[in-house]
């Protein structure tokens, strides 16, 4: 329990490294005071921890969602997914390009709204996965971010599909100046590389 | 590079820079000059943020500089830089790492999507025009309903909304076993105002009769003008008949001269006339037949009369005090 506790408590301080970073280039880039915490982490390390993991992810998430995907290979192989739920796109593409409002009648979604989200999941995503490989000192090849929409995902039967790979799930608050918007990242990862990653993890605690 | 290499990104149909380490322009294909011609960029710039400005900004540096050294892929979307480039066309620009003879390098790749922006101004555009269509034709719609609904001077229930409503309540009242009351309403000496006064004056006491009318009736009840002078209220759903005095009362005790001219002001009187369903008739003409020769029945007296066949008495002026 110990061990467990201190691996999400290293994941958390890393993952919020990296999202303080992508948070400032938010910042910088949309002229306008980005925030973003991370209120959670959860790991599905047994079956009955996917179960919850659906669980807890189903309810804000229940319903059209759009997902910025990036892959990576080498010392550690899966994907990295930034979740927005799809009827919140809208704002926070205006929120962050010069548009500022949209049109409530607006609703249809534009290459415009795929390229500013493929943006933000590569900021953040990067950001994430950039921590990890420098605390673990692993060199990662990634490729450039895929964005689509699903109507709706079914958490449980696509982890459960997906037997030899781990999932993690950072539940990320966007605080746009008084504007919060609920995301979400979920780090895929295969299962030989999520062991490689606990082993790293365990290494550092065990001060190696 | 070698020739061919060069010649194979010349012929794309999209910006190619590539830069090294330093940031040090390798290479740029002859879209990528159109481009810089197009924009009013001197291409002889040798490094990337000479060149294009824009990319010398922290969040540019750092992101290239992750590039280059972690090998993140990256994305610049033209909707959160309209301005890097600082001509009218936008692009979106995707980075990624190679190695040439062992040396790192950034490839860089400018994709117009000028057409994309524009198809999507113009979608909005679109919309926007039909929003307000849209809206142009509720408003229309209401009107209309207003014009064949509710009176024009007085803005209460016209005879034809008044017919529509009493056929629901009579419908109602037959269902429910209740009680329907129907109040017919005449403005003493309307004639006599107008001819002293003039026709705008008359119309005025009409405006202020509708008020007075509106404000004691409750939320449910039904105030139309029937013609004229005329007025009807439907009272649906009263528990006994003697509570339209409730309402009479409240329309007697209601502040009823109006200003009908400069400083001059006349005392507006009425007089009424009630039936009721079931036992007065059964059909709305009946009941309006009924109330009416109530309401000519209170007119013969003085001001402020009201009169209800049953009970075969009038209910004057000092009924209010009650």
């Amino acid at each position: 329990m110990d061990r467990e506790f201190f691996r999400c408590d290293t994941l958390n301080e890393l993952f919020n490294i990296g999202v303080k970073r992508a948070a400032d280039m938010l910042s910088e880039i949309v002229h306008r005071k980005v925030s973003l915490q991370i209120p959670k982490i959860m790991v599905s390390e047994s079956e009955e921890k996917r179960l919850k993991l659906g669980e807890q992810f189903s309810g804000p998430f229940d319903g059209a969602l759009m997902v910025s995907t990036i892959s990576f290979q080498n010392s550690l192989n899966g994907k990295a997914n930034l979740i927005f739920p799809a009827d919140k796109i809208k704002k926070l593409v205006a929120l962050c390009s010069a548009e500022g409002i949209f049109p409530p009648e607006d609703i249809a979604f534009t290459d415009v709204d795929f390229d500013v989200v493929r943006e933000i999941g590569n900021i953040i995503l990067n950001c994430i996965l950039g921590e990890i490989s420098n605390l673990v000192d692993l060199h990662l090849v990634y490729d450039l971010p895929r964005v689509v929409v699903y109507n709706r995902i079914d958490f449980n039967q696509d982890i459960g599909r997906e037997k030899d790979h781990s999932v993690m799930i950072l539940f990320v608050t966007f605080l746009i100046d008084n504007t919060e918007i609920e995301g979400a990242v979920i780090i895929d990862l295969a299962v030989e590389s999520y062991r490689d990653l606990l082993r790293l993890l365990d290494g550092i605690e065990a001060g190696i | 590079m070698d020739l061919v290499s060069r010649e194979v990104l010349d012929l794309l149909n999209l910006g190619i820079l590539i830069v090294d380490e330093t940031f040090k322009i390798c290479f740029q294909n002859r879209f990528m000059k159109k481009i810089f011609v197009k924009n009013k960029i001197p291409p002889q710039c040798s490094s990337l943020p000479e060149l294009i400005p824009g990319f010398s900004s922290p969040y540019f540096q750092m992101s290239l500089m992750d590039a280059i050294e972690q090998g993140h892929g990256l994305f610049f979307s033209a909707a959160l830089h309209e301005t890097l480039l600082g001509g009218r066309e936008k692009y979106n620009i995707r980075v990624n790492r190679f190695l040439e003879d062992g040396e790192k390098r950034l490839l860089l790749e400018f994709t117009e999507v000028t057409d994309s922006f524009e198809r999507i101004r113009q979608l909005r555009e679109n919309i926007s025009e039909l929003r307000l269509l849209n809206q142009e034709l509720k408003q229309k719609e209401r009107s209309i309903q207003r014009l064949a609904y509710y009176d024009h001077l007085t803005g209460v229930a016209n005879r034809a909304l008044f017919y529509e409503m009493a056929e629901k309540f009579l419908y109602a009242a037959e269902r429910n076993r209740e009680i329907l009351g129907l109040m017919f309403i005449d403005v003493d000496n309307f004639k006599q105002i107008n001819d002293t006064y003039g026709h705008e004056a008359g119309d005025k006491v009409l405006v202020q009769v509708s008020e007075i009318l509106t404000a004691a009736t409750r939320r449910n009840d039904i105030v139309a003008r029937y013609g004229g002078d005329e007025f009807l209220i439907l009272l649906p759903q009263i528990k006994e008949p003697d509570n339209y005095k409730i309402v009479v009362s409240k329309i007697l005790r209601a502040k009823r001269d109006a200003l009908v001219s400069n400083g001059v002001s006349v005392k507006i009187c009425l007089s009424f006339g009630v039936s009721f369903f079931p036992q007065d008739g059964c059909s709305v003409d009946q009941l309006i037949v009924k109330a009416d020769r109530a309401m000519y029945v209170a007119k013969q007296q003085e001001g402020d009369n009201c009169y209800y066949a049953a009970e075969d008495h009038h209910e004057t002026g000092p009924f209010i005090n009650h």
